[in-house]
């Protein structure tokens, strides 16, 4: 993990519009946000937001149409496709709602997938990793497991691992529990704040605010822009109105 | 390299998990790789592996071309002063050909004799297994007769017994002394079977005597690093020479001809060689083409696991590699399998192999095929997994909920239209192929072929030396046929049409009565052939006299001296005059000088150069009862071929007349067939390539009807809901079958009008393989193109049904 109080994620001004044949969508307008090394950071905001949207350029899975991004302090929103890989091989780790274990590796392959493609780490080195992270997640014992044979909370858990074996600067999580009963919801947040308290920057999406509370900081999405929470509550209630 | 590895595992494990899609796709793969290496496997010697002589692409057939003897030669005369003025090869030798001899030792047999010079071997490098080569001074007219006997030949008759070296037999009655055994793997340069190889002894005094000398083959081994132009250009002052030297008029119609030993060995083969390769990769361009579909349709399944590779720092160039790898793991499963179709076919194709195409019967899988599979392979891989490897992951997909639809997948368009096309290419060859040999075998013979057999004799040098002895045996042949049970008429040739070409000559050497010669700025005035025949020949074979008379037993005597001209003859002969009771004198040919013939009959022309030849204008000489006879002039006069009209069946007569010849000689084999078989013998090859072509033709249109029936059956399921909302909008369920096939009839249809383009284009390769038909025949074409289209949308409208039993309840639930 990383040092904190430095600013790892800057963004400023940053605009995504979908085109699809003559219709214009903002997803995202002049958004501006910064996330700082070691902070835990939720996102909320009501369906289509644009916070899942927010997340993928985030993550490097997406770029934006106008506006700046700084990871660790290098611009990054024009990246071509190879480096953005390799960025988000080394830099980033996701968590997803639905999980997005491959069916056909096995529990060990699939933490220790994100390894196989850094270039000249030694097997030894591979496997050190993955048995760490399966251990933090307290997974070790299911390495020849498919996923198919484990429970959702457990295959979130290994997702997780996954995720914490590069040793990324950030894990983006993507409505972690959303696919969870509560009590494995509640594991599963209780495992980020874990790893938070051991140095991990995390920015979550969630639409629950019983998760949200679980961050530091909470930033509010609604039609695209960041609005106070205040801010938030009465145009949600102008909507319902 | 790990990563390789890693990839190759994951790939098998692949195709472990998913057994459908892996049996599919190898057997898919398997028909198109097995063909493609079968047919790799029978046309290799012929396209594409050297002679088995060292050095052998520097070896050559040399000579001159002229039209009234096949393929090109060299009269000893030019031949011994080309060899000594020659610098075009370092090695320079000649052949007299293979001839039939009599091996008597204690058990007469006939084997095959090549008569070659004391250079042959060492020109093509090849050593005698034991023993040794001839030397100059055995290859000399007057030496003791000596002998290299062939591997199979000291195998099979002398048991491999090396002590048979300088042992004596006695050859065509001649005591000829063993000197060596050649290797194994001899071949003689024609590809005619030898047995046994004597000197060819030529007799270097016809230089000083200002003789011809008997025609013969010479070949040459070229300089290193020389061309066959640059050979040829080297040996233009002699072929000048040649050419000066020569009668007038036939000096416009000499041609120096250098080529390589393979060429002469496979010459007309080579077309049809390509044909069927071509055929082969195009069955197997179709397999890759539905492989490529079945992979599409395998990666819509695997989209998001290719989003999650790429997520968590796949780059493209891996997620490549990783897709690249299965795609040829599963081309090798797939060629591994083709191989075992591979010796299946081969076998089979083999097997039902007429004779005369060269090297065939040598096909096998051997390691050079396997390496050939192994390389097809990996190219099949490559050709359908390059482009569905090439698809962008949609990691974007795996945050954005919903925005995985259905992709338009135009590489799957892509598939059908190359499908299509091809598959239209291999059908309207294989049409075009089947009319061509309708055509060959409906062709009017001139004949009747209905109740004649046909026996074929060659007398042995050992027992019938000369013309007298050969006559003899002939003429009580001839008596004893007719007095054979069942047997109506008969009558002997010394060739029969239209397997056995006629004798030729030059029209020049004719003179008809009341035309000028011809000058000789008008050349030799084309070849015509000529055949000695007894008087039934006619009659028997049903060759239609149109006027005048056939021969009759007194034309066979000394004094008379009569022809029967066939009706393309008489046309040629004398041009709107009746011919019969005019004069035509035979005066440029040595053997015939001077003679002048009365026509007597004109009959209906004959297929006389094979099925589907040029008719040439033939004239017919009665074989006379006299020993100077114009026949037993020429060196092969000890072959006959004995025709007879019968109503009883082929084999009881061959039993009749094999006794009635045992009587005559024990020993002279007796070649027994109907006149009928001998035709279709002449039909089998083009058969055997049109049935393949069509074999060829049938996979490919399965294989894309199969294709177009995954594509088909994979669109339903993917818009299952599509026709769900369309259903539950009120759509009929007709509507819903139309809408599937008609999303994929627009591409079958651009492949069918590129496959139509494409058939154009090798239907114009093809014209010299094809008889009586166009190569761009519109019918043929036609047709290909309708059954294409009908099986094509047959295989979309099977899968298609099923859209009409999708329940909107469920469909519009459908994920």
């Amino acid at each position: 993990m990383t040092e904190t109080g430095m600013p790892l994620i800057q963004i400023q001004d940053l605009t995504k519009v979908f085109y699809t044949d003559e219709i214009e969508t903002h997803a995202l307008s002049g958004v501006h946000l910064s996330i700082n090394k070691g902070e835990y950071v939720a996102m909320s905001g009501p369906s289509g937001c644009g916070k899942s949207t927010l997340l993928s350029i985030i993550g490097l899975l997406d770029t934006p149409t106008e506006g700046r991004y700084l990871l660790n302090e290098k611009t990054v929103e024009n990246l071509d496709f190879a480096e953005r890989s390799r960025i988000r091989n080394q830099e980033i780790g996701f968590i997803f709602q639905s999980f997005n274990l491959i069916g056909d590796l096995t529990v060990y392959e699939n933490v220790e997938l994100p390894l196989t493609y850094r270039q000249k780490m030694p097997a030894a080195d591979r496997k050190r990793r993955v048995m760490e992270a399966l251990e933090r997640v307290g997974m070790a014992h299911r390495v020849r497991h498919y996923p198919s044979q484990l429970s959702g909370g457990q295959q979130q858990r290994v997702a997780v691992a996954r995720a914490l074996g590069g040793k990324p600067s950030i894990l983006l999580a993507d409505e972690p529990t959303g696919n969870l009963d509560s009590r494995n919801g509640e594991a599963v947040m209780e495992l980020l704040q874990n790893l938070h308290r051991e140095g991990a920057t995390i920015c979550m999406v969630t639409h629950d605010p019983r998760f949200a509370k679980h961050a530091q900081r909470e930033v509010h999405l609604f039609d695209g822009k960041v609005v106070a929470e205040e801010q938030l509550k009465k145009l949600m209630a102008d909507v319902q109105a | 390299m790990s990563a390789l590895v890693q990839d190759v595992r994951y790939s098998l494990r692949q195709l472990r998990k998913k057994p459908g899609f892996t049996a599919v796709a190898v057997i898919t793969l398997a028909l198109g790789i097995g063909a493609t290496t079968a047919m790799f496997s029978l046309v290799d010697r012929i396209l594409f592996r050297s002679v088995p002589y060292p050095a052998g692409d520097q070896l050559v057939s040399v000579g001159v071309i002229a039209p009234i003897i096949e393929g090109e030669f060299l009269f000893a005369r030019s031949y011994l002063t080309w060899r000594h003025q020659q610098t075009a090869f370092s090695g320079f030798t000649s052949s007299s050909g293979v001839s039939d001899c009599d091996l008597s030792d204690e058990n007469p047999v006939r084997v095959s004799c090549g008569a070659v010079e004391s250079t042959f071997l060492p020109t093509f490098g090849i050593q005698p297994v034991a023993g040794r080569n001839f030397t100059p001074a055995e290859d000399q007219p007057q030496a003791p007769r000596v002998a290299l006997l062939s591997y199979g030949l000291w195998q099979s008759r002398f048991g491999g017994d090396r002590g048979v070296i300088g042992r004596s037999i006695s050859l065509d009655g001649r005591p000829t002394r063993i000197v060596g055994v050649l290797p194994g793997n001899f071949e003689f340069p024609t590809l005619a079977h030898v047995g046994v190889l004597v000197p060819q002894a030529l007799d270097e005094s016809i230089v000083q005597r200002n003789l011809m000398g008997p025609v013969i083959r010479v070949f040459g081994r070229m300089q290193p690093g020389d061309t066959v132009e640059q050979a040829k250009a080297k040996l233009q002052p002699l072929f000048q020479d040649f050419v000066q030297s020569a009668p007038p008029p036939f000096r416009k119609v000499l041609r120096l001809q250098v080529h390589t030993i393979q060429d002469l060995q496979v010459h007309d083969a080579r077309r049809s060689a390509w044909l069927l390769l071509a055929s082969g990769w195009a069955v197997l361009l179709i397999a890759c083409a539905n492989v490529g579909n079945l992979v599409l349709s395998q990666s819509v399944g695997r989209r998001k696991e290719f989003a999650v590779r790429a997520v968590v720092g796949a780059g493209r160039g891996r997620l490549f590699q990783q897709r690249l790898t299965e795609s040829i793991v599963l081309a090798l499963a797939g060629g591994a399998a083709g191989c075992g179709i591979a010796v299946l076919i081969v076998r089979m194709f083999v097997a039902l192999s007429p004779g005369g195409i060269p090297h065939l019967s040598e096909a096998s899988v051997d390691g050079r095929v396997l390496v050939f599979a192994g390389i097809v392979s990996l190219i099949s891989g490559v050709v359908f997994g390059t482009v569905p490897a090439l698809e962008k992951p949609a990691t974007e997909t795996l945050v954005v909920a919903n925005t995985l639809g259905v992709r338009r997948s135009a590489l799957r368009q892509l598939f059908i239209v190359t499908q299509v096309g091809i598959a239209v290419v291999l059908l309207s060859g294989a049409l075009l192929l089947i009319r061509s040999l309708r055509n060959l075998q409906t062709e009017p013979l001139g004949m009747n072929t209905q109740n004649v057999l046909v026996a074929k004799f060659s007398l042995g040098q050992q027992k019938y030396p000369d013309a007298g002895r050969q006559r003899a045996f002939f003429e009580v042949l001839e008596q004893r046929v007719k007095q054979l049970p069942g047997v109506s008429e008969a009558a002997l040739s010394d060739s029969l049409p239209p397997e056995e070409p006629a004798r030729t000559m030059p029209l020049i050497a004719l003179e008809a009565e009341g035309h000028p010669p011809l000058s000789p700025g008008e050349g030799i005035g084309g070849v015509v052939g000529w055949r000695a025949v007894t008087p039934e020949y006619f009659s028997v074979l049903g060759i239609r006299l149109l006027r005048g008379r056939t021969f009759a037993e007194q034309d066979r005597l000394p004094a008379a001296n009569t022809l029967v001209l066939n009706e393309a003859m008489g046309r040629r002969m004398f041009p709107g005059e009746e011919p019969i009771g005019k004069i035509v004198r035979l005066r440029a040919d040595d053997q015939h000088l001077g003679v002048a013939f009365t026509v007597i009959g004109i009959t209906g022309d004959t297929q006389n150069q094979g099925l589907g030849g040029r008719v040439v204008p033939e004239y017919y000489v009665v074989r006379k009862h006299r020993d100077d006879d114009i026949v037993f002039r020429y060196p092969d006069s000890q072959h006959i071929s004995v025709v007879a009209r019968t109503a009883i069946d082929a084999p009881t007569w061959a039993t009749e007349l094999r006794n009635s010849v045992a009587a005559l000689d024990p020993t002279l084999p007796v070649e027994v067939s109907t006149l009928g078989q001998s035709v279709a013998r002449l039909a089998e090859r083009p058969r055997y390539i049109a049935a393949l072509l069509l074999q060829f033709a049938i996979a490919g249109l399965l294989l894309t009807a199969v294709g177009i029936y995954g594509v088909v059956s994979l669109l339903v399921t993917q818009r299952t809901q599509e026709i769900g909302i369309r259903v539950a909008l009120g759509a009929a369920p007709g509507s819903a079958t139309r809408l599937m096939v008609l999303s994929t009839s627009m591409w079958i249809g651009v492949g069918a009008v590129a496959g139509i383009l494409g058939a154009l284009i090798a239907a114009r390769w093809m014209g010299s393989l094809l008889f009586g038909i166009a190569p761009t025949d519109a019918k043929t074409l036609a047709e290909a193109t309708l059954l294409l289209l009908a099986v094509a949308l047959l295989g979309a409208w099977i899968p298609a049904r099923r859209a009409t039993k999708v329940d909107p309840v469920v469909a519009l639930r459908y994920e």
